[in-house]
């Protein structure tokens, strides 16, 4: 009888609709924490969209951090402070101050967190760097400045915060390349906001021939203020692709370097990924840009 | 017996029929159930994780929130400006318009608060309550360290208008200078989070949601009387990212985790309502195959009856046959086994039926012979009363002659006519013969001599009544010549090799016939196929078959030997038919 009972039972029991479940999903391998500049541009919103679009790729978890505004250096430093204290096994930084990594650096040591950086390198320290490649930007703005403007043509630079790689890689480049003739009216660093851009170009006294701005935000309040004083000048911006694309197509601005945002972010993320697997150090990696003029997209 | 085998034949089709049948619909049933259970867990997690990530979402906005504020200037300059002047209520609302001003997530009943512990106030983002005193159990978690900075706590605020459970993410506000003047907190209402995210999943049937702090304390459910509590069940389950487990109380836990923030959302979900359809679908499978195996029992059983019918045929005619009905046959209708089978049974049975023929046969014609002998002895009997008073009247008239004459004529018709029985001792029998030479001495004129020579150890043998006469008669008409004066006939009897040997010899002509005496050949074929012979054969045929046997030497023109030999019986009743007779 004890068949009967071996068989019976069982048959009892799923004909009451008793079971038993069990499943589940394992916590992802690795846990990458990210703390960018700024979430405030197109450019932010397509890396962190490629950063998070990679995660999902290599079923990894990813906490995605970011200031205020890029010059938020002490937010961030908050927020860098708490990503190592949390459980993460790798951190990825565009730090708002890039000569100030040092502490980070240590702590992550620390922690055994690897580092590197993104989008904007550290100067005081040696970590890996996945992003643009700035110097080359600024020298393709220099270069496309040198066919558009003649002799004697002055230049006015409107920058984010000056203690960060992108844009002292830039404006090296552009102090570089610039042909004699151009001539660097000034420089100024600000929080990258349109109202800074409008506010920066209205309180120039005299036309300018060439503006360089940052990123699209700034570049747009420059053209706003340009247009109130009835000024003609060329305006150039480094911004993500789709938004530099527009940007051209509606006549904006004259040139943009489009760099894209999404494929640093996916392929920092990538890489990243592949090199906690394979245990090896990471080197830098930098991607190119195009300039893009009205005539490349069809605008006017 | 026969019902017990074909029973048993139903009985194992029947097992194997059911027994597939229920592992089938067994087997069926538990990959769909298992199927839907999966899929069940699956879609759960799905809706479960979006859900967990809403609330990371929730979460982690706040915790961004809370660090903007934590180094928000235009607030730490408000602050160093009510720290430094008269701490007015006037100048603290300036401090809590601050705090609204900064606030750009709206949702959940979200609130800012600042504890500056110098002042001892606390300042809301709220319109009530926009500047309080600090009490003990208000600040209690300002200070409260957390083991993951993005987790965020969950407890009873009492800084509101009413005590009510909040999640809350603080930071600390520092001063140009590193010094910490006061804590930023951002709550948002636990009800209002679980009406927003739990609450729409807590109508389906059969399913609960709840939220869990990293620990496992519910901090979010439909029963507010659950908050606090833990969930026994979950177990080891907050090692993974997604857990579905039975618990010991039949409903299935599953839950996922939230990445940021660490918490957990947690369904306990009962099965029962899950898999009733496709029980229902089981029982209504088991039911229709029930039906069906009951045509098939009927279906084989006519099968079976159908199979059985040519075994039932042979036992029947087996039964007849047994019961001693030769007659029996079975029909023959078909060319299979059972078609040989029952061709195979037909001509056994007619095999024997010739058998018992031959038997029956064999007895009638013994019992004729004796009718036969029987008919012989009155025949006889008559006569030889008739023959009894002619001998009386010779001896009247003095003729000693004839009268011993008749008297052995007498003697042998008294041995035709008893009834003694079939068997007497050859010594009889030889006086038998001795009686009727001497009356062929009379007739034949004395023109021939016989010698007896019987061995003494065979006269008591039995040997069949009448059986050497006949041999003898042939002897005295064939072999002799009543022109000689030489005639012999010689009598032997002796025993040989168990048996019991009997010659009667002749030096008449011999009956071989050449081939140019045709005439001789007639004549012999005559003498040896005459009715004594025939009826001597015939008689130890049927009394010894085999036992006994008949040969005739002839040496033309010199003698004729009959021999024949039989088995030695000193037992009257030995070869005897009558017992048999009696028998019957």
């Amino acid at each position: 009888m004890n068949w009967a009972r071996r068989l019976c039972i069982p048959l009892l029991l799923l004909l009451c609709g008793c079971s038993s479940i069990e499943m589940h999903r394992e916590q992802p391998e690795y846990s990458v924490g990210v703390v960018l500049k700024a979430l405030n541009s197109p450019y932010w919103l397509d890396m962190k969209s490629g950063m998070e679009q990679a995660a999902a790729d290599y079923g990894v978890d990813l906490i995605l951090l970011y200031p205020k505004g890029e010059q938020e250096a002490e937010e961030q430093q908050n927020l860098i402070s708490d990503m190592l204290n949390s459980d993460i096994d790798l951190l990825m930084v565009a730090p708002c101050n890039s000569y100030n990594t040092n502490w980070f650096v240590q702590q992550a040591e620390e922690r055994d967190i690897q580092l590197l950086t993104v989008d904007t390198r550290a100067m005081d320290t040696d970590l890996p760097y996945i992003g643009s490649d700035n110097y080359l930007f600024g020298k393709m703005v220099a270069q496309y400045l040198n066919e558009q403007l003649g002799e004697d043509a002055s230049l006015f630079m409107l920058f984010g915060p000056e203690n960060q790689s992108s844009i002292i890689e830039r404006y090296q480049a552009m102090r570089d390349e610039l042909k004699d003739g151009i001539r660097i009216r000034d420089v100024q660093y600000y929080e990258l906001s349109e109202e800074n851009g409008y506010q920066a170009v209205q309180k120039l006294t005299e036309p300018v021939d060439a503006i360089f701005c940052q990123n699209v935000v700034i570049g747009c309040g420059a053209v706003e203020a340009l247009t109130e004083k009835g000024w003609t000048a060329k305006v150039v911006a480094v911004d993500t692709r789709a938004d530099a694309i527009e940007i051209l197509q509606n006549g904006t601005m004259d040139a943009m370097v489009a760099q894209d945002g999404y494929e640093i972010g996916y392929q920092a993320i990538k890489l990243a990924i592949e090199s906690m697997k394979s245990g090896q150090t990471m080197e830098d990696v930098l991607f190119g840009g195009e300039l893009l003029t009205a005539q490349d997209v069809g605008g006017d | 017996m026969r019902r017990g085998f074909r029973f048993r034949m139903m009985t194992a089709i029947l097992i194997v029929a059911v027994v597939g049948m229920f592992v089938f619909a067994l087997e069926s049933y538990s990959t769909s159930k298992s199927s839907i259970e999966q899929n069940y867990v699956k879609s759960l997690d799905e809706k479960m994780t979006l859900q967990i990530r809403n609330f990371d979402d929730v979460m982690q906005e706040m915790y961004q929130q809370v660090q903007h504020a934590g180094s928000e200037e235009e607030l730490i300059s408000c602050i160093g400006r009510y720290m430094n002047g008269n701490r007015s209520y006037a100048e603290g609302t300036e401090v809590a318009q601050k705090l609204s001003d900064i606030l750009s997530f709206y949702r959940f009943g979200s609130t800012f608060y600042l504890y500056l512990p110098e002042s001892g106030k606390i300042f809301s983002s709220r319109d009530y309550y926009a500047v309080r005193d600090a009490e003990d159990e208000s600040i209690s978690f300002f200070g409260e360290e957390v083991r993951n900075p993005f987790t965020p706590l969950c407890r009873i605020s009492r800084m509101g208008t009413s005590p009510g459970r909040v999640f809350a993410y603080t930071q600390p506000v520092k001063n140009e200078a590193g010094e910490q003047l006061g804590v930023v907190c951002l709550t948002v209402e636990e009800r209002q989070i679980y009406y927003s995210l739990l609450d729409y999943l807590n109508n389906t049937a059969g399913e609960e949601y709840l939220l869990l702090e990293p620990d496992g304390t519910i901090c979010s459910a439909a029963d507010l009387n659950r908050i606090g509590h833990t969930v026994r069940e979950l177990g080891t389950q907050q090692q993974d990212r997604m857990n579905a487990k039975t618990g010991t109380d039949g409903l299935l836990y599953t839950s996922v985790e939230a990445p940021f923030s660490g918490y957990r959302i947690l369904c306990q979900s009962d099965l029962k309502g899950l898999t009733t359809a496709v029980r229902e679908k089981l029982i209504y499978l088991v039911l229709i195959a029930l039906l069906v195996l009951m045509g098939l029992i009927f279906t084989a059983a006519i099968l079976v009856q159908r199979l059985y019918r040519p075994i039932k045929e042979l036992t029947d005619a087996i039964d007849h046959v047994g019961g001693g009905d030769f007659t029996a046959r079975v029909e023959e209708r078909s060319v299979d086994e059972f078609g040989v089978m029952r061709a195979h049974f037909n001509e056994m049975v007619s095999r024997m039926d010739e058998m018992m023929e031959q038997v029956v046969t064999e007895r009638t014609q013994k019992r004729e012979a004796e009718i036969n002998a029987l008919q012989y002895q009155i025949r006889p009997h008559f006569m030889y009363n008739t023959l009894n008073s002619i001998r009386f009247a010779a001896t009247l008239q003095k003729n000693d002659k004839l009268a011993a004459l008749l008297g052995d004529f007498i003697a042998l018709l008294e041995a035709s006519a008893q009834r003694k029985g079939a068997f007497i001792p050859l010594k009889e029998e030889v006086q038998l013969v001795q009686n009727y030479l001497s009356l062929q001495a009379f007739r034949y004129f004395d023109c021939f001599e016989t010698q007896f020579s019987i061995a003494p150890e065979t006269e008591d043998c039995y040997v069949p009544c009448l059986l050497l006469q006949p041999m003898v008669e042939n002897a005295v008409f064939h072999g002799i010549d009543p022109k000689r004066n030489d005639n012999q006939i010689k009598v032997r009897s002796w025993l040989e090799q168990e048996k019991l040997h009997i010659s009667i010899q002749d030096n008449g002509q011999g009956y071989l016939a050449e081939p140019d005496e045709p005439s001789h050949g007639e004549e012999d074929k005559h003498r040896f196929t005459g009715i004594g012979l025939k009826n001597v054969e015939q008689r130890l045929r049927l009394y010894y078959g085999d036992a006994a046997g008949f040969a005739i030497h002839s040496e033309l023109k010199v003698s004729t030997t009959v021999e024949f030999y039989l088995p030695i019986s000193r037992n009257e009743q030995e070869y005897s038919t009558k017992k048999g007779d009696d028998a019957e």
